[in-house]
């Protein structure tokens, strides 16, 4: 082991150009994956703390459901055809979460969406998240900035709203909002219908840490979101249907709708027109009583969409997961828990996604090194050809000499990536003391915040290490084989 | 030089190929758009006012059957129309008030208005606020093309249809259109993209004077398989409407 070694070593000290140019390669390799993957770990840290810290917590409850529900509902192509579900048996989840050692803190929360009007004038859209002022701040303390007004208070109603959204509705009004100003909001979903409410701006604000997404979100008192969401106390009545209404229940066959009528006066129902003319009475009593409906109107105080959990410790967080499921389970509570990953909808996972894509670009500019690395070895192993030659003449076996070929390329490797570290690590220094602005908003959503300050992380250096290590060794496979394939003598004569 | 001979004799020939072609025949659609007339003037109560129950079955994979029972009230002269709920409980009074080009939803739970669209759907169902008005084919769309086909036992023009606005709530429209009544039994709607949003399909009518109207409709939602709403129409009126019922006031003051 010692001789290969000593051989290898020697071998890279006498071919001192392609081993600075093999080198090279790999120092820079090291080097650029160094800072990429430390780079965009900064960056799935940044947007996993401040998703966790100031918008999901650490898990979310919320009612069983298939599909893509997030924080901000669901988020895929059924989100205009259903209904964020409610969490069932709440009070009972809620107590059982406030029993487990390792959660500090919950929060309930509701969503809705809603368009924005004053007067006949439609201002804009406007994501809501219906909560209780007291809870909200306990658990994202930090997270709002209030430009002008305050949470409404205790038993109060109202709308903090986002300084974009804000905005946006004084473009087109031409004045600034200030507190007390009234808005319109209507929900328009096709589960609930619309429902309409006029909400007193309680304050302005801005998120601290935002994104495009959550720049669209305001801050309502729970009444009012449950109201546009549908969440009353009142359910329709069962359905009673007449036979030929069933009849048409399930699938139609559009043919047979059709063939069943012989003929086109079949097709005209006798329909009886009535035509007695009608009194005053008649046109303001056609409701007849309405207080069984505003009794079924009334807020249903007990639903909620989301529960969010801060844990003591994230470590914690697969006990919780695993813990939640039992309790589900046990008590019949369709119910589930998601990550805050999934809480946090579909910005979020775009960094994710980002990060995919430079694993991808990565994964590319080691195939090329290996092609460049691979061609400058086999260069070098043509051209010591004799020496191999005879080195096999006087007895050296063909293991021997494809581990001195592997150990040259892994010294190589070591030293290379040994320097890249070094390197890559100054050069992730200098950025996190000068700190990386976003230009844009795309870039501020990859960089999880308006400033990233990359720090070496220790996964992207054993990772980098790894790839360094295949790629040498991939790299030294072929040449290899062109040395194992020549005869000795072939080998010595070609040397003269 | 018979290199540049042959492609010469080429070029020529390209040339008066091209001189030859036949330029393209517009298709004559003078009898679609006579019928795309008539199916809008026999849908509008010209002299008379209108008023109806809406029976509506909406069947959804989320929420399952659900009853709506809703007053219809007409005065095409003007374009306005009132649609008033009476179920289910928890949407009773609930209303859509159209004046001229506005539409209104009246929300009784917080006495406010606001204004919506005859392109949004329905109170959840798969009807479209644009269904309860009289047709406007022959303005709002041009005719693409058309086929002659069979729908059942009935002979049919299958007309499509592209909207000249953005007024209507699909941008295509495909119509089986009965050859000799005028009825239309059938239509697919879709998407910019062309995919199929709805289908609708018209099994009963029934004759008022002059004019014909739906009075059994199914909607199919084609893109969430199994949502469907049937309405059918019942207590049909052309007496007048007092002027009033088609005012906000009115909406505000049958809810009290």
């Amino acid at each position: 082991m010692r001789i290969i070694l000593t051989i290898a070593w020697r071998n890279l000290r006498e071919h001192k150009v392609k081993t600075l140019i093999i080198g090279l390669i790999m120092m820079i390799g090291i080097m650029v994956l160094v800072v990429g993957n430390s780079f965009m770990d900064s960056a799935a840290a940044g947007i996993e703390r401040y998703y966790i810290q100031n918008y999901t917590g650490h898990l979310m409850i919320t009612g069983e459901s298939k599909g893509y529900l997030t924080l901000f509902g669901f988020q895929d192509m059924t989100a205009m055809e259903r209904a964020v579900p409610r969490i069932p048996d709440y009070a009972e989840v809620v107590e059982y979460a406030r029993t487990l050692p390792y959660v500090e803190m919950v929060n309930p929360q509701l969503s809705a969406n809603a368009m924005v009007s004053r007067g006949d004038e439609m201002l804009g859209i406007t994501q809501l998240f219906g909560i209780v002022p007291d809870d909200y701040h306990a658990m994202f303390a930090d997270n709002v900035e209030l430009l002008a007004g305050d949470f409404w208070g205790p038993g109060e109603q109202g709308i903090l709203l986002n300084k974009v959204v804000a905005e946006m509705i004084e473009k087109q009004i031409g004045f600034t909002l200030r507190p007390g100003d009234k808005l319109l909001f209507t929900s328009a979903s096709t589960i609930t219908g619309m429902r309409i409410r006029e909400v007193e701006i309680a304050g302005i604000f801005q998120f601290k840490q935002s994104n495009i997404q959550l720049d669209m979100v305001s801050l309502m008192d729970v009444s009012n979101v449950r109201a546009l969401a549908g969440m009353v106390v009142g359910h329709a009545a069962p359905v009673d249907l007449s036979p030929e209404e069933q009849s048409f229940l399930g699938a139609i066959d559009e043919e047979s709708l059709f063939d069943s009528f012989g003929s086109l006066d079949a097709l005209f129902a006798p329909v009886e027109v009535e035509g007695e003319s009608i009194g005053d009475d008649y046109w303001f009593s056609l409701l007849g009583e309405t207080e069984s409906r505003d009794l079924s109107n009334v807020e249903d105080t007990g639903a909620w969409q989301y529960l969010l959990i801060r844990l003591t410790d994230e470590s914690y967080l697969k006990q919780a997961q695993v813990d939640f499921a039992k309790f589900f389970a046990e008590h019949n509570i369709p119910a589930q828990t998601r990550d805050w990953m999934q809480a946090a909808g579909s910005i979020a996972q775009l960094s994710n996604g980002v990060k995919g894509i430079f694993n991808g670009v990565v994964f590319l500019i080691a195939v090329v090194a290996v092609i460049i690395i691979m061609n400058t070895l086999v260069i070098s192993v043509t051209e010591r050809m004799g020496e191999i030659g005879t080195m096999r003449a006087i007895g050296a076996q063909k293991g021997f000499v494809r581990r001195m070929v592997v150990w040259e390329t892994l010294i190589l490797s070591g030293i290379a990536g040994t320097i890249g570290v070094v390197l890559g690590s100054l050069v992730l220094f200098i950025l996190n003391r000068i700190g990386l602005e976003a230009g844009n908003m795309f870039v501020e959503i990859i960089y999880g915040g308006p400033v990233l300050r990359p720090e070496l992380s220790v996964s992207s250096v054993i990772l980098s290490f790894v790839v360094i290590l295949v790629v040498g060794i991939v790299s030294s496979i072929y040449p290899t084989a062109i040395v194992m394939k020549t005869s000795p003598l072939k080998a010595m004569e070609s040397s003269r | 030089m018979n290199k540049m001979r042959f492609l010469s004799a080429a070029l020529v020939l390209c040339f008066l190929a091209a001189g030859f072609v036949v330029p393209a025949k517009a298709q004559d659609f003078s009898h679609i758009e006579a019928i795309l007339e008539r199916l809008d003037r026999q849908s509008r109560f010209e002299n008379t006012d209108f008023s109806s129950v809406l029976t509506m079955v909406v069947e959804d994979q989320e929420k399952g059957i659900e009853k709506m029972v809703v007053r219809q009230f007409r005065r095409d002269d003007g374009e306005r129309f009132l649609l008033l709920i009476q179920e289910p409980i928890t949407e009773k009074g609930q209303g859509y008030l159209l004046e001229g080009d506005n539409l209104w939803f009246y929300d009784p739970s917080s006495r406010q208005f606001a204004h919506t669209s005859l392109k949004e759907t329905f109170q959840g169902s798969d009807a479209r606020n644009a269904d309860f008005g009289s047709n406007s084919y022959s303005s709002s769309y041009e005719v693409e093309g058309y086929l002659e086909g069979t729908l059942g036992n009935f002979e049919v023009y299958i007309i499509d249809l592209k909207a000249v606005d953005d007024t209507v709530p699909f941008p295509f429209v495909k119509l089986w259109v009965t050859k000799d009544s005028d009825l239309v039994l059938k239509t697919e709607e879709y998407s910019l993209t062309y995919r199929l949003m709805r289908t609708g399909l018209y099994p009963k009518y029934t004759k008022v004077g002059n004019v014909v109207i739906p009075v059994q409709m199914i909607f199919v939602d084609e893109l969430v398989e199994g949502n469907k709403t049937q309405i059918s129409v019942s207590e049909i009126s052309v007496n007048d409407i007092p002027d009033h019922v088609f005012t906000k006031a009115y909406i505000e003051r049958v809810n009290r």
